[in-house]
């Protein structure tokens, strides 16, 4: 399967060959978790990638918008506000409630429909990121229910896309704001989306694999050799220990597990004052009361509607 | 041509006991919701009900009518609530079912379109879904020996589905995403085309574009104002009215208080 563009070792590259490490290319002494994850996550994307996200969290948009300002990566489509009403879904640059940053200067703002939408997942132009409710060792992931899927105890939405998604994209990630023993567990409840199980060890399907997880704690991602969830690397401050505490299984632990790769100082000054001045990164972990007062000094009384104006 | 234009009731009259009926939208957008309801407060059981669902499926479980459903998802997207009816039905194994992908239960639709017993796909493969539902087979595709699902053709006996403006004669338009109205209509023995406004063809014509319900398809047309309500239709009403969806979800448990909801609304 076609690998994106590296971005970090493109950075490490242009490090090497300038003779005074440029502002650019430097790495950032003060940042957060949820810049760092940010980061991680957009440099997963190249140019040749179209991203599609799924789900509510705010620090995918900033990692979509970021890879498309550093990385060039393509088409950005969000599901949540996907169909809402009725006119198609919106593709175009990262815009949401709270945001300060425009488009690119060259984004289409075009409506797609339905059809459309699953045209680009049946044939294989994007990349799926989206947030899962339980995720075991083999990459698996659960969207359904929780509990005996006979008589769950809980019923959520049902699989939706992930089983088309995970077997026709081009690359799958999972992102997870809280980690926790309940989400990450030996077996999911219900297998939506197609891991790395015997069918696709087999060989039996041969795209939309699952990549990487993000977490607020780590990014896990598959050993080559057992094919299992394999703990890439740890965020600032965040000790193997930590992460194998608040995991239902054990995932493989590499002697040495390094810290998520520290953003730059350019990733950082495109993250802070151009595409998220507001902040909205930090709204995805910590406690309600924690959010709230986030949410509360974001919010500046912008409505929906004047984010997306009149599409008529 | 012929008039095709007749009641909500006279639909309702068309409908069996024990029929499959598949729902066109997507969530809350664009669903028939007036017809829904009329169903809902009909005499009719054991339904089974096919769609990628929100609130038209869920009151219809609520209601009593249905026997099993067969769903892409069940979800009131596009509006804020939640499917308590279904999930209170799963729970207590009142309803049988079949939970598929949006691909999978499309690709059934697509086959049951075009006569065919089942369509190709990848969708499933590695999942669950393949494996509580052992009627749902794989096969090796003939020229390449690669493993595919071979989706079940989903025959309905019953389309509805909702449009913004019809002529009698079953033409219709649908001014936003069209989603798989056009392939739902082509799965089914019946097809009703639930409308804002019925206007005179030379009317609809004005709107060429958007006409995109076709007449040998549709077996009747029905008036039904604010049909996709509490919903949504582009561009007629794009804020879903979230009050009248938390009275349903209110209600939904309560067999006296979804009485008296379905004789408000």
């Amino acid at each position: 399967m076609a690998k994106a563009t590296n971005a970090a070792t493109k950075t490490k590259s242009a490090a090497k060959t300038a003779s005074k490490k440029s502002a650019k290319t430097e790495l950032a002494k003060d940042y957060t978790i949820e810049e760092q994850l940010v980061c991680a996550m957009a440099r997963e994307f190249g140019p040749n990638d179209n991203i599609a996200l799924s789900g509510v969290l705010n620090w995918t948009f900033v990692a979509e918008a970021l890879a498309q300002k550093m990385y060039g990566s393509q088409l950005a489509l969000h599901h949540d506000y996907y169909l809402v009403d009725g006119s198609g879904c919106l593709a175009e640059g990262p815009r949401f409630p709270f945001q300060v940053g425009d488009p690119p200067p060259d984004y289409v703002s075009c409506p797609l429909t339905s059809e459309d939408i699953f045209a680009m997942v049946l044939g294989g132009k994007w990349c799926i990121m989206m947030q899962p409710v339980q995720v075991d060792k083999e990459g698996n992931c659960n969207l359904a229910l929780i509990g005996d899927p006979k008589k769950p105890d809980r019923y959520f939405v049902g699989s939706r896309g992930l089983p088309d998604n995970s077997t026709n994209s081009v690359r799958t990630y999972f992102t997870v704001p809280n980690h926790q023993k309940r989400v990450f567990v030996d077996k999911v409840d219900f297998r939506s989306s197609a891991g790395w199980g015997s069918e696709r060890r087999a060989g039996e399907i041969p795209y939309g694999a699952v990549e990487k997880v993000f977490t607020n704690l780590c990014v896990f991602d598959i050993d080559p050799k057992t094919k299992q969830m394999r703990l890439a690397s740890v965020h600032k401050g965040v000790t193997v220990d930590k992460v194998l505490k608040n995991t239902g299984f054990k995932p493989i632990v590499p002697k040495n597990v390094p810290e998520t790769a520290v953003p730059t100082n350019e990733e950082l000054r495109l993250i802070r004052e151009v595409i998220d001045g507001a902040g909205i990164r930090r709204l995805d972990h910590g406690t309600a009361e924690e959010k709230k007062a986030v949410f509360d000094q974001i919010n500046d009384g912008t409505k929906f509607t004047q984010v997306y104006p009149d599409r008529r | 041509m012929k008039d095709k234009q007749m009641t909500v009731d006279q639909v309702v009259k068309q409908i069996k006991n024990g029929d499959t009926i598949v729902i066109g939208g997507w969530g809350m957008v664009r669903k028939p919701l007036t017809l829904v309801r009329a169903i809902a407060k009909s005499n009719l059981k054991d339904l089974t009900v096919m769609g990628l669902a929100g609130m038209d499926l869920d009151l219809l479980i609520a209601a009593g009518k249905v026997k099993k459903a067969i769903t892409g998802f069940v979800a009131f997207e596009g509006g804020e609530g939640r499917a308590v009816a279904y999930d209170a039905a799963r729970q207590k194994g009142k309803i049988e079912y079949m939970e598929l992908s949006e691909n999978m239960i499309i690709s059934g639709w697509k086959a049951a379109a075009e006569r065919i017993p089942f369509y190709p796909t990848r969708s499933g493969l590695g999942t669950d879904i393949l494996q509580y539902n052992p009627e749902i087979k794989t096969f090796k595709a003939p020229y390449t020996g690669e493993k595919l699902v071979a989706m079940p053709a989903l025959r309905a006996d019953v389309a509805l589905i909702h449009a913004n403006e019809a002529s009698s004669e079953g033409y219709a338009t649908i001014k936003g995403d069209r989603l798989w109205d056009h392939i739902i209509m082509r799965a089914a023995d019946k097809v009703f085309v639930s409308a804002e406004k019925v206007i005179p063809r030379y009317e609809l014509q004005k709107d060429m574009k958007n006409i995109k319900v076709h007449t040998p398809w549709v077996t009747g047309v029905v008036e039904t104002p604010n049909g996709a309500r509490p919903g949504t239709l582009f561009p007629d009403y794009t804020q879903p009215a979230n009050r009248t969806i938390k009275a349903y979800m209110d209600a939904a448990l309560d067999a006296k208080k979804l009485k008296a909801y379905l004789d408000q609304y």
